[in-house]
Parts: structure tokens; C-alpha cells; sequence
């Protein structure tokens, strides 16, 4: 007979069943690797996170360099990003916002105000600096995980 | 997006930092006005700064110019009896402005003014470079 008949042989069926059967596990395992992925990104997009949110309140601190009675607000970044990266993993989805602290001016000035320009320059360019080292990690590990999908 | 808030942030000292500017030009500009619209001498303006806390609680707070406070300090007093607003004795009202300390403050202005936009120009770099994540 022709190649039609033999196309549509039981055997044939089977084997489509199979192959439908492999899809199904492919998917499933298609999931769980998105969630890899995600575990892979979480900590870094945290960590930039963080950055980002710590750069905005040093800005604030330099915008206000001379604001009267303006006292300079800043976050552990060790314990905030130890406690988003805890709370990630009991995968809440939602990290909560670093608790905020006021830091203790080592000249402290006539008005109030307790910015020290040298050192939030200082902690400025620090942050800039380590914003880009996540930043790079991350597109690192997404290179990675992109070599690994393409070879 | 917190870097966002950046650019807010420091648009809003910069603003800030020019009416400033703007009024350290006013009392250089007006040091030896001995008469002003009301007939008095010219007296020094100061602006106040304030922190304008966001309206969803606490975090990063703006800047604003919370007002324009006139200088409370005593006029300086000058004798020249030829001046048309000389009193009796001779002497003619002059502004309290003090030259020296608004060059000072004009400094100040224009350094922070700076070092705003650096950290504008920061957070734009930063944006951009996040932007090739992954590239």
C-alpha cells in the first residue's frame, strides 16, 4: 500500500500518543526551568532593587544639603538585602521595605542639618559603583543561562 | 522604579537651588539701593529650604523653597551729607546687604546646583546601562 496506509497504523497512533505523552512531561518540565530561572534572577534583581532604592535616598540626603533641620536617612544594606532575599524564598513574592535609619553626623552643624556632603558623595559613588557590579552579574548569569540554552 | 524618584529629587534642589541663585542676584545686585519701592533702603533676602516628605508616608522627601525671609540684621548707616536722602544729621540709610557673605552664598548654590546634576547624569547613566541587561 501507500505511505497514507501506513501512517495511519495503530502502531503509528501509539506512537503519537508518545509523542504527546513526551510533550506533556516537556511542558511540566518547561515550568519548573521558568522557576529556575526566576530562583537564578531573584537574589541579584533584589540586590539591584535595593541599589536603585538605596541611590534615591542618597540623592535625597545630597538634595538636601542645605535644608534646615534635615536630618540624613539611609538603610542597612546587608540586613535589608539579607531579609528580601529570606523573605523571596518563603516565596511571600513581596519584599518588605528596608527599615530606614538616621545617621549620626560625625561634625554636627548649627542648623540642624546633619548631611556631611564628602561622605554621601562618598557612599554615592560607592552605590553607583555596586549598582553595576549586580547590574553586570545579572547580565552575566544571563549569558550564561542564554549559552546553555542556544548550544 | 526608585531611580526614577532620582530625577524628581534632584530636579527638585536644583529648582530650589536657583531661587536661591536667583536671590543672592537680587541682593548683590541691590547692595547699595539706598531707596526701594517703598522709600526705604533695600533690605537682604534669605530663602528657606524645606524637605517635602512624599505623600505615600515616609521615604525620600523633595526639596521646596518654604519662603523668602527678609533679613532681620540692623541697615548699615553711612555719613555723607551730600546724598540727596541724607537725614539731619547726615547720614543715609544703606541695605544690610553683606557683599562677602552672599559671594559665599552664591558658591554654595552654585556647587550644589552641580553636584544635582552629576547625580541626574548618574542616574541617567545608571538607567541606560540597566536598560542592556541582558544584551
Amino acid at each position: 500500500m501507500n505511505r497514507n496506509s501506513h501512517a495511519y497504523h495503530p502502531i503509528m497512533v501509539d506512537s503519537a500518543a508518545d509523542n504527546r505523552q513526551h510533550l506533556g512531561k516537556g511542558l511540566a518540565q518547561g515550568q519548573t526551568m521558568i522557576g529556575g530561572l526566576d530562583d537564578l534572577m531573584r537574589f541579584q534583581s533584589e540586590a539591584l532593587r535595593l541599589r536603585s532604592y538605596r541611590q534615591e535616598l542618597l540623592s535625597a540626603n545630597i538634595a538636601h544639603a542645605d535644608t534646615p533641620n534635615y536630618k540624613v536617612v539611609d538603610f542597612d544594606f546587608a540586613t535589608a538585602l539579607q531579609n528580601a532575599a529570606r523573605s523571596a524564598a518563603a516565596a511571600s513574592g513581596s519584599a518588605a521595605a528596608p527599615q530606614l535609619l538616621y545617621r549620626m553626623p560625625s561634625q554636627a552643624s548649627i542648623d540642624g542639618n546633619s548631611v556631611e556632603m564628602d561622605a554621601e558623595r562618598a557612599k554615592f559613588a560607592d552605590n553607583t559603583l555596586r549598582y553595576e557590579a549586580a547590574m553586570r552579574y545579572l547580565s552575566a548569569q544571563i549569558k550564561t543561562m542564554l549559552a546553555a540554552i542556544q548550544s | 522604579m526608585s531611580l526614577l524618584n532620582v530625577f524628581e529629587i534632584a530636579s527638585s534642589a536644583i529648582t530650589a537651588q536657583s531661587e536661591r541663585l536667583n536671590v543672592v542676584a537680587s541682593n548683590i545686585a541691590n547692595a547699595d539701593s539706598a531707596a526701594g519701592p517703598d522709600g526705604k533702603a533695600y533690605r537682604a533676602k534669605q530663602v528657606v529650604f524645606q524637605a517635602v516628605p512624599p505623600s505615600t508616608g515616609d521615604g525620600p522627601a523633595k526639596v521646596q523653597v518654604a519662603g523668602v525671609v527678609e533679613d532681620p540684621s540692623a541697615p548699615r548707616v553711612v555719613y555723607d551729607p551730600k546724598h540727596p536722602l541724607a537725614d539731619a544729621q547726615g547720614y543715609v540709610t544703606m541695605p544690610n546687604v553683606n557683599v562677602v557673605e552672599e559671594m559665599v552664598n552664591m558658591m554654595s548654590a552654585s556647587r550644589s546646583y552641580q553636584t544635582n546634576v552629576e547625580i541626574m547624569n548618574t542616574a541617567k547613566n545608571l538607567l541606560l546601562k540597566t536598560l542592556t541587561i541582558g544584551q
